[in-house]
């Protein structure tokens, strides 16, 4: 009779919970954001802790082997998937994809970045220097330069701070290097301007050349 | 004529016992499977680990061998032990955690932490890294006061990430200003330790007798310091982002946040 009654309320546990679910699911949004650069869990819990700051927000929870990053956000508000990028990226870190599941089913990604039109032209490698210090100065650097077109691959090593980076057609050393200090880097060139360099976390702010 | 020549021997030992003292050795590995260790703290026999990616403390034995999980944690940090109760800072909730018995209660504060990253407790002092504060919390016993803000100028702090109690004093690891920071207990800046060393974020502090120990996080390494501040070892090897160091019992132990174990030294 004793297993009879747990069992019940077990059946009964498990029913409310799962109605509990079910209808937290249709009033909020379910998203998934791959960020790059987890390598610090100082920086990286401050992400969780930034996103749970935000109002309504439920369930903030961050993997720190795979880099993905799950919460719920109530479907009213309509959080856009630019939105996530741009909060991610203001706390530091570099999006990879953001993935969001619609109370109504839909689902929506990071649009696919354009595969870039094969230039005419010798294929050309090149290394320089990068001021940064960490996982997420190479994650936001290699995103830099491989946001420049005509850019096939870029690799910094955090121990030399040296890119490599491989590039086509009219792509030049100096824009990639200009578009890597936008993104609040130095070359031994260009040079981020002192609000964006302010701006990183801070144990990406290295010490200026 | 005699005095110089007791002069000259007193001298040439003391000149031979700092050449000769012994450097830290490894003489083991705990091996801790898929825990990543951020803080440590010894109670009795039990090394309690703080899994920050995982949100729980595991202790185990001096073997190595688990003996106890306790889940449920808010990304919990740099712990301290104090009279049979384990201070955990819970990053994620801003509050430090009273573990003991398997009883948890919260640490009353009469003022708010933004992400507290590391605690000490000796006799009836608590320090507090107080992270995204810039700042140290500090109970003397009778009353709080708080000390530092957001700078890279003597005093000040860019993000701490632990605190330690010792010799009268408060050291801080001064993360992300890539040093070591010595206050008296008013909050007075006496000393500045490391700035040579050009670390890449100070994460860890353990202050022992003679010594000062900082784990210099994306360099893989361990500086030893004596007390004035001069070098006196690097420990490298094995030792990968490493979090987090204690001493006991004649014991070196490196939390190796990126190898997922303690490395365990000797002298």
């Amino acid at each position: 009779m004793r297993n009879i009654i747990v069992i019940c309320f077990a059946i009964l546990f498990s029913v409310t919970n799962n109605l509990h679910v079910t209808a937290q699911s249709k009033t909020m949004d379910e998203f998934t954001v791959q960020v790059d650069g987890l390598g610090c869990p100082f920086c990286a819990y401050g992400l969780e802790k930034k996103f749970k700051e935000l109002k309504g927000i439920k369930k903030v929870k961050i993997e720190m082997e795979t880099g993905m990053m799950n919460f719920l956000y109530p479907m009213d508000k309509v959080l856009s998937i630019e939105q996530v990028e741009k909060q991610v990226e203001k706390a530091g870190y570099t999006p990879v994809s953001v993935a969001v599941k619609r109370t109504d089913g839909t689902v929506e990604t990071t649009p696919v970045a354009e595969t870039a039109v094969a230039a005419d032209g010798e294929v050309e490698t090149t290394t320089f220097f990068v001021s940064g210090n960490c996982g997420m100065c190479k994650a936001r650097i290699e995103k830099a330069a491989k946001g420049v077109n005509g850019v096939q691959n870029a690799v910094w090593d955090k121990k030399t701070r040296e890119l490599t980076v491989t590039f086509v057609g009219d792509t030049s050393q100096s824009s990639i290097e200009q578009a890597i200090a936008v993104s609040g880097h130095d070359t031994k060139t260009a040079k981020a301007d002192k609000e964006t360099y302010e701006n990183l976390p801070g144990c990406c702010q290295y010490e200026r050349l | 004529m005699k005095n110089w020549y007791i002069v000259l021997v007193v001298l040439l030992s003391v000149s031979a016992c700092e050449i000769s003292m012994p450097k830290w050795e490894e003489t083991g590995v705990i091996d801790l499977g898929d825990v990543t260790p951020i803080g440590l703290a010894m109670q009795g026999e039990s090394l309690w680990i703080a899994d920050g990616d995982h949100n729980q403390i595991v202790a185990v034995d001096l073997k190595g061998n688990r003996k106890q999980t306790v889940a449920d944690f808010e990304r919990p940090m740099h712990l301290a032990e104090e009279k049979g109760v384990l201070y955990i800072p819970e990053y994620g909730s801003d509050q430090i955690i009273k573990f003991q018995d398997g009883t948890r209660t919260v640490l009353e504060m009469p003022d708010s932490l933004d992400a507290p990253a590391g605690v000490d407790v000796v006799n009836n002092e608590i320090a507090i890294a107080d992270f995204y504060n810039h700042r140290i919390v500090f109970f003397d016993g009778k009353e709080w006061l708080t000390f530092g803000k957001e700078g890279k100028a003597k005093g000040e702090f860019y993000y701490p990430t632990d605190v330690a109690i010792a010799k009268g004093k408060i050291f801080v690891a001064d993360a992300y200003n890539n040093r070591i920071q010595v206050f008296d207990k008013k909050g007075i800046a006496l000393q500045i330790i490391g700035e040579a060393e050009k670390m890449n974020a100070a994460t860890g502090i353990y202050v022992g007798e003679e010594e000062v120990f900082i784990t210099d996080f994306e360099n893989n390494r361990v500086l030893v310091y004596d007390l004035e501040g001069a070098l006196q070892q690097i420990i490298a090897e094995g030792v990968q982002k490493p979090t987090d160091v204690l001493l006991e019992g004649g014991v070196l132990y490196i939390a190796n946040y990126g190898g997922k174990d303690i490395r365990k030294l000797e002298r």
